[in-house]
């Protein structure tokens, strides 16, 4: 078996080691370099794309913010942040003050993009539909945000009385920290709740100590 | 002739003398390639291993340089628009809470209820009383006390020719000889075309300075009524003591102004299935002139605090929350 390669296997073995060798050195690195390189083009294309469409939106959204900074003489009116409740509760009870009876409901909390909403009603007996009307434009103007969804007044047969029901939304900003934290089942309102759903009681017990 | 004969001997001696029938090829190799072959193939070769190297590894390498340079420019492209968005956040969070962005289109839609109020006492004004008012979204219902029927058409001329008011229709109209006509009317309010009220990015369309007047003028009115209702409860209590020592009986009357005084004020709190609040202002009545509108205000020292030491901080508070 031991014999002289002749110089034509030397020069195809030479060959498929230089084919070989461009295979793993040149061919293969720069493939897989050109669609990595491929890939990333893509991906940060995607995330011009992106960047550039919240670009777009910031000065949109910087254009409308002057817009209403100078509006509102540098002081405009905001979301407050979440959880305002005892606020809100002391700002209804004052309001209510005008009412020889009132009751208040509170509905369930829903967020979405980081606002949350609550839907209240309020039922209050006033003496006349003067003052029926003052509370819902009272609670219309307030800086807590409320939007009156709907609101049905009548008097009674002496014309002494008025029952009205205020149905309204009430809208909070609701941090991402605090996102977070509702996500996880914490409550970042304070007080001893542990989850959201607690964020109830912690209104009744508000409203409770208020009532006192 | 030797040569013939030999080549019969040979024939003849075939049998005996080993023959070989064919001869072996002689060539002559030749000691190198001629120029003419080696010349072109060496150039053949040349190009071929050119353009190899050209098209397999220059141009490869090249094009995956060029990519990287792209990269790289888009890279920056991008770092720059991360910067010009690094503020995103902040803005995002400004816009969610300055604007009504976070409306529903219906609820961007609805009409003030303001607005509505004074529609209706302006339709209404000097021809009936209300005896009820349904507002639902835009759609406003109401009930009013007339003496004849013809008032109704006044109310929906009125109405008529208020602008963004649309479909309105009398439901019921009923009376006894056409006295005492109670009529129930329906109408839509239409969007406003001024959309000032979402541009200044609130649902309240008060100016900062307007709702500070208005806040002092409803604590103003609530302050001038509790003093009204003490110096009536003062006098009371020195009538009633002149009542019990003077011996003579007289009538409590702890009227104030033109309102009624309810005592026994209770303050029950209570709530509902879904958290509330419930209570009770049986309270001395006050009326007051605010805003223009005539409003009876329930007094009730007791009750009245309710979360603050006074009113006027209660409010003061009001006015600073949300922010």
């Amino acid at each position: 078996m031991n014999r002289i390669i002749s110089i034509r296997e030397l020069a195809l073995l030479g060959i498929l080691i230089i084919l070989a060798a461009y295979y793993f050195v040149v061919q293969g690195p720069v493939a897989s370099e050109t669609l990595n390189l491929a890939n990333q083009r893509a991906d940060l294309q995607s995330e011009i794309d992106i960047a550039s469409a919240k670009a777009m939106q910031v000065n949109k959204m910087q254009s409308e913010l002057d817009i209403i900074y100078e509006k509102a003489g540098g002081d405009p009116q905001s979301l407050a942040t979440y959880s305002n409740n005892k606020v809100l509760l002391q700002e209804l009870n004052v309001y209510m003050d005008m009412a020889d009876e009132f009751d208040i409901s509170f509905g369930d909390e829903t967020i979405t993009d980081s606002v949350m909403r609550r839907e209240i009603t309020i039922n209050y007996k006033t003496q006349s539909k003067e003052a029926a009307e003052y509370i819902a434009q009272l609670i219309e103007d307030s800086r807590n945000t409320y939007l009156i969804t709907g609101f049905n007044t009548s008097c009674d047969e002496q014309n002494t009385q008025w029952s009205s029901t205020l149905s309204l939304v009430n809208y909070e900003y609701v941090t991402r920290k605090q996102e977070a934290e509702l996500n996880a089942g914490k409550n970042p309102g304070s007080s001893n709740a542990k989850t959201a759903d607690d964020q109830t009681s912690v209104l009744e017990s508000l409203a409770g100590e208020v009532s006192k | 002739m030797n040569k013939f004969f030999e080549k019969f001997r040979k024939e003849e001696n075939i049998q005996k003398l080993p023959s070989k029938r064919n001869i072996n090829l002689y060539v002559r190799e030749k000691d190198g390639n001629s120029i003419q072959v080696v010349l072109p193939l060496a150039v053949f070769l040349i190009i071929v291993v050119f353009a190899v190297y050209r098209l397999g590894v220059v141009d490869r390498l090249a094009k995956l340089a060029q990519l990287q340079q792209q990269n790289s420019a888009l890279k920056t492209q991008l770092e720059q628009l991360d910067e010009k968005i690094s503020n995103y956040d902040e803005v995002l969070e400004e816009y969610r809470r300055f604007t009504t962005s976070y409306l529903s289109e219906d609820e961007a839609g609805l009409v003030g209820r303001e607005r509505i109020f004074d529609m209706l006492d302006e339709s209404t004004e000097g021809i009936g009383n209300i005896t009820s008012i349904s507002i639902e979204g835009n759609q406003v219902g109401v009930i009013v006390d007339m003496s004849s029927l013809e008032d109704i058409d006044t109310i929906q001329d009125r109405l008529n020719s208020m602008v963004n008011i649309d479909e309105i229709m009398v439901s019921t109209a009923k009376g006894t000889n056409n006295i005492d006509v109670e009529g129930y009317i329906i109408f839509t309010v239409k969007e406003e075309d001024d959309d000032a009220v979402l541009a200044s990015g609130s649902v309240s369309s008060l100016s900062e300075e307007e709702r500070a007047a208005r806040y002092e003028e409803y604590t103003n009115a609530v302050k001038a009524a509790r003093e009204a209702k003490d110096n009536a409860d003062k006098d009371a209590n020195t009538k009633k003591a002149e009542a019990v020592y003077g011996g003579s009986l007289s009538a409590v009357n702890n009227s104030v102004g033109s309102g009624s005084n309810v005592n026994s004020s209770q303050n029950a709190g209570s709530l509902q299935q879904s958290g509330g609040n419930k209570g009770t202002n049986g309270s001395n009545v006050e009326v007051q002139n605010i805003g223009g509108d005539t409003v009876i205000i329930g007094s009730n020292p007791d009750s009245a605090p309710q979360g603050f030491a006074t009113l006027e901080e209660g409010m003061a508070a009001l006015q600073g929350a949300g922010q």
